[in-house]
């Protein structure tokens, strides 16, 4: 069986390439996920609010204690905030809030114009 | 604990599997199968040199004694970062780039247990003596997902290419051989390419198995715990940091892009060869009849002007911008209202289809909004034309036509049987256990993300954007790549809005455009002017 492996190699890649059907089969996802939910793609400020609200999910994760605001020891939890706590922290008051974080990345955007 | 070596390797003679070719050949006869269309003819015998040393007893070589699997239940017991390191030169328009190639594996330890996750298999090319921060580093990666990143690693921009006669079917006159990559980019930056777990002999280590990192999110979680691990180990955290992701590598790219940015690392470009970005907008995922395909107008205008003409028109970038329009407009409406409440498309478009796709009216009309495997069932009958890239094209039924994508098999095997034996004899990389070129994880994949079923990633490029405004972007594409068409890319990134820091590039080639040669040579002077970096070149 030693010599058959280069073909079961040949025949995962033209079968990853294919999905192992007849031409015409176009499957790169398992059957049933190839009905496709009826959606728009997001733009502009709906595809905005999404990115802003990826953020703020992984804010909240970092909130071990859930008051709203990442000590800098939290802030570990969400690398970026540490590595520019101090900016972020305008008010000086040891711990940053989300509207804090989006206010320090209006003005980073708004200083690169 | 990687072992240090200094000799210098020779590269004027290249390691070509004559062996395995042979066994290869022998095993589709023996199972009446086909597929090797590149299989050449076993060479005459020549005087045999004498043997060289093994190569375990070379500087810089390493024996991994680990066995790896890429079965779903797999785990490592433990984690090991053992490497080959070996010093290296190639010829580079004629003058000598040294560098050093290291071959083994990392650690990716979990953000936020602390706990080792996965061993990644990769290999770094790093050159030159510049300080960190003015020496860009790239992490390479191939998508499927399954599939090891063995295209980019042997046919893109490292320093070593296996040289094919892509995208011809003619049989080569001599079997392809690695040359020195005159279209290298390591001139310009370093050059990590990584293998996701599961494949090549990258693995997930105990208590986690292999599985359970064959999903959008956790994947990219551990590519980015890898690329972490790099950085430190190597004192590159001040380097500008570049992903270099292809197909499905491309949504990887991305959410690794704002999983890097949210752990504090900072990335300064993403580039995508041919992605696969929403999932949800590429109609060739679906059933048929249930999105516009207007993703793909431009690429079957591309793949009929290709087919008529042997080539495509000088001028074709008109044409094209002419489909794009028409795609955007006329069709786009009208498809709109056929899938929605099966309202009939009008003469002029289906003319107007016939003319641009080389497929006529009629099967238009019966299939308005045509897939890319209907057209190409459709686009000439008793020929099979490719998927990843539609210029390669045989009879139906030739051995070349076996696996369904004769692009493919047209240079499957050859990559294949050609990384054992580059890792071992010129990384003097060895493992007991051969090296998983591809995985069929796709049904056990778990696609979805941000609360899709399929993966959108454009939300991430933006999150991603949002905490690095600077980050760049370049996608490239295929004129003729029937799998993620241009011009849907074009559409994905065009949500993101127009930005300077955003630019793509589209090129007379298919989906690993990179195999062509012209085209190699055009990527890599837009590459070069995206990293804008100091060569390290002498």
């Amino acid at each position: 069986m030693k010599t058959m492996y280069p073909f079961f190699l040949l025949m995962s890649v033209a079968g990853l390439a294919a999905a192992q059907g007849p031409v015409g089969v176009d499957a790169q996802v398992p059957p049933a996920l190839r009905v496709r939910p009826s959606e728009t793609p997001a733009s502009g400020a709906t595809l905005q609010a999404q990115a802003l609200a990826k953020l703020e999910a992984q804010f909240r994760a970092a909130d071990l204690d859930g008051n709203g605001s990442l000590s800098l020891e939290e802030a570990k939890g969400f690398g970026f905030v540490a590595r520019h706590f101090d900016a972020i922290d305008t008010r000086r008051r040891g711990a940053v809030t989300f509207d804090d974080l989006r206010a320090y990345l209006a003005q980073a955007k708004a200083d690169r114009r | 604990m990687a072992t240090q070596g200094s000799a210098r390797l020779s590269h004027r003679t290249a390691f070509v599997p004559h062996l395995a070719s042979v066994l290869l050949a022998a095993a589709l006869a023996a199972c009446g199968g086909g597929g090797g269309g590149d299989s050449a003819p076993t060479p005459p015998p020549v005087a045999v040199p004498p043997p060289p040393p093994p190569v375990t007893a070379l500087p810089g070589s390493y024996t991994d004694p680990v066995i790896y699997s890429g079965a779903p239940t797999a785990a490592l017991a433990a984690a090991q970062e053992g490497a080959a390191k070996v010093q290296a030169s190639i010829s580079l328009e004629g003058r000598p780039l040294d560098y050093t190639a290291t071959t083994g594996h990392l650690t990716a330890t979990d953000l936020q247990t602390g706990q080792p996750a996965a061993s990644f298999f990769y290999v770094a090319y790093t050159a030159g003596a510049q300080p960190a921060a003015q020496r860009p580093i790239t992490f390479f990666y191939n998508g499927g997902p399954g599939s090891a990143s063995i295209w980019l690693h042997l046919g893109s921009f490292g320093p070593r290419r296996l040289a094919t006669t892509f995208p011809s079917t003619e049989p080569p006159a001599s079997p392809p051989q690695l040359v020195d990559n005159q279209e290298t980019l390591l001139d310009h930056s370093d050059l990590v390419f990584v293998d996701a777990i599961g494949t090549g002999y990258s693995q997930a280590i105990a208590p986690r198995n292999n599985a359970q990192f064959w999903g959008v999110d956790q994947d990219a979680a551990a590519f980015r715990d890898f690329v972490r691990r790099y950085l430190v180990a190597n004192n590159r955290q001040a380097s500008p940091l570049y992903l270099f992701g292809e197909s499905y590598g491309g949504p990887r790219a991305a959410v690794m892009a704002n999983l890097l940015e949210s752990a504090g690392v900072r990335v300064a470009g993403v580039m995508l060869q041919s992605p696969a970005m929403n999932y949800n907008a590429n109609c060739g995922v679906f059933n048929p009849g249930q999105l516009s395909c207007e993703g793909y107008l431009p690429s079957y205008a591309a793949v009929s002007a290709y087919h008529q003409n042997g080539s495509l028109p000088t001028d074709f970038s008109s044409v094209l911008q002419r489909v794009r329009e028409f795609a955007a407009g006329p069709y786009r409406s009208e498809v709109s209202a056929f899938l929605s409440a099966g309202t009939p498309p009008s003469d002029a478009t289906l003319t107007q289809l016939a003319a641009y796709t080389g497929v006529p009216a009629l099967a238009w009309r019966q299939d308005f909004s045509m897939t890319p495997g209907a057209y190409r069932a459709r686009f000439q009958q008793g020929q099979v034309i490719g998927r990843y890239d539609a210029r390669v094209r045989a009879p139906s039924g030739s051995p070349l036509t076996a696996g369904g994508d004769p692009s493919m098999t047209l240079v499957g095997s050859v990559f294949v049987n050609t990384i054992g034996s580059y890792l071992k004899n010129e990384l003097r990389y060895t493992a007991s256990t051969p090296y998983l070129s591809s995985n069929n994880v796709l049904n056990q994949w778990n696609f979805s993300h941000d609360g899709k079923t399929l993966p959108d990633t454009i939300p991430d490029l933006a999150a991603a954007l949002m905490l690095n405004p600077a980050m760049k972007i370049m996608a490239m594409g295929g004129y003729h790549d029937l799998a993620t068409p241009f011009y849907q890319t074009e559409l994905d990134l065009a949500r993101l809005g127009a930005g300077s820091n955003i630019q793509i590039r589209n090129y007379d080639s298919g989906h690993m455009s990179y195999l062509d040669d012209r085209v190699r040579r055009l990527q890599k002077a837009d590459l070069r002017a995206f990293y804008n970096s100091v060569s390290v070149a002498q």
